[in-house]
């Protein structure tokens, strides 16, 4: 997969950022499925795990920040881009300090890591805007939630990057 | 034998945390004073104990904006713009140690034992 055409990396790149987009925009669709804020499936990091395996970490970087900034306008709300910037930077940080050490089996471990940093970042941003620390009561739901829901998102773009490698060429 | 006392020990610090947070949770029942905050800036506290009749609010401007009701059976938000709905479905409430939040407005409603604006009970407009 890994290519140095300029073209194969800016196309591959853009269409991982419109895959990301798209799952975001449906997720954002998708009624909260309950009442503790800040518990969500975070779908759209797969691509973004995808693109860090496939592309490495400034390519990930890149498809993450269009994808927070374009996501936030689709959602209409700015609030929105705060709250993912912090909680996906967050997380990025920490997975992009652990892929060197990490192996590609373990790429499940890495989101859950990633899925817990992104839920610290977002609270975090949180008690700054609102400036209500009594929010951190949430984060131990917030931490369990993360790592279920990280387990399910690493799993997913494990499942991906095999299908990508094993799959039939199309070029 | 090494990984399986690890994984023993990480479990039962996993149940001793969840313990510790439902222990601590449990207190903050007394807590019957509503202090409702946008974007850190308190706007009004209410003494829920003296509330004898519903009474609904708006705070915040259009695309920020929420519908507060204050009743005898407790505070929360009955409506608001906001795509996600997450405080609405928080209903209404007395207590706990967990604040009701719209986090795409900015709006918090937490609860305290006392009351930090040192003000009448109903008190309207931004003290601070």
């Amino acid at each position: 997969m890994k290519s140095t055409r300029p073209a194969y990396r800016l196309a591959m790149l853009s269409l991982l950022t419109a895959v990301a987009l798209i799952i975001f925009v449906i997720e954002a669709g998708i009624p909260p499925l309950t009442t503790i804020p800040g518990i969500k499936m975070g779908l759209s990091n797969i691509i973004t795990l995808v693109a860090m395996v496939l592309f490495g970490r400034r390519e990930a970087l890149l498809v993450l920040l269009s994808r927070i900034f374009l996501g936030s306008l689709f959602a209409g709300q700015m609030m929105t881009l705060l709250y993912s910037l912090s909680g996906g930077l967050l997380c990025f940080v920490v997975c992009a300090g652990i892929l060197p050490v990490l192996p590609a089996k373990r790429l499940w471990l890495m989101s859950m890591i990633g899925a817990v940093f992104h839920n610290i970042g977002q609270i975090a941003m949180a008690i700054f805007i609102t400036s209500t620390p009594e929010l951190l009561w949430y984060l131990p739901v917030l931490l369990v939630s993360g790592l279920i829901s990280g387990c399910f998102t690493g799993w997913a773009a494990q499942f991906v990057l095999f299908r990508l490698k094993s799959g039939p060429k199309s070029s | 034998m090494n990984r399986k006392f690890l994984w023993m020990s990480g479990i039962l610090l996993l149940l001793l945390a969840a313990a510790l947070f439902w222990f601590l949770r449990q207190r903050g029942t007394e807590q019957h004073v509503a202090i409702i905050s946008q974007n850190g800036q308190i706007l009004r506290t209410v003494d829920l104990d003296t509330i004898t009749e519903t009474e609904t609010f708006v705070v915040g401007e259009p695309g920020a904006q929420n519908t507060i009701q204050i009743s005898p059976e407790g505070i929360g938000v009955i409506s608001a713009d906001c795509p996600d709905q997450v405080c609405v479905h928080q209903g209404l409430r007395q207590h706990g140690p967990e604040p009701i939040v719209c986090l795409p407005n900015g709006l918090s409603i937490r609860f305290s034992a006392t009351d930090p604006s040192g003000l009448d009970a109903v008190t309207g407009g931004a003290a601070h």
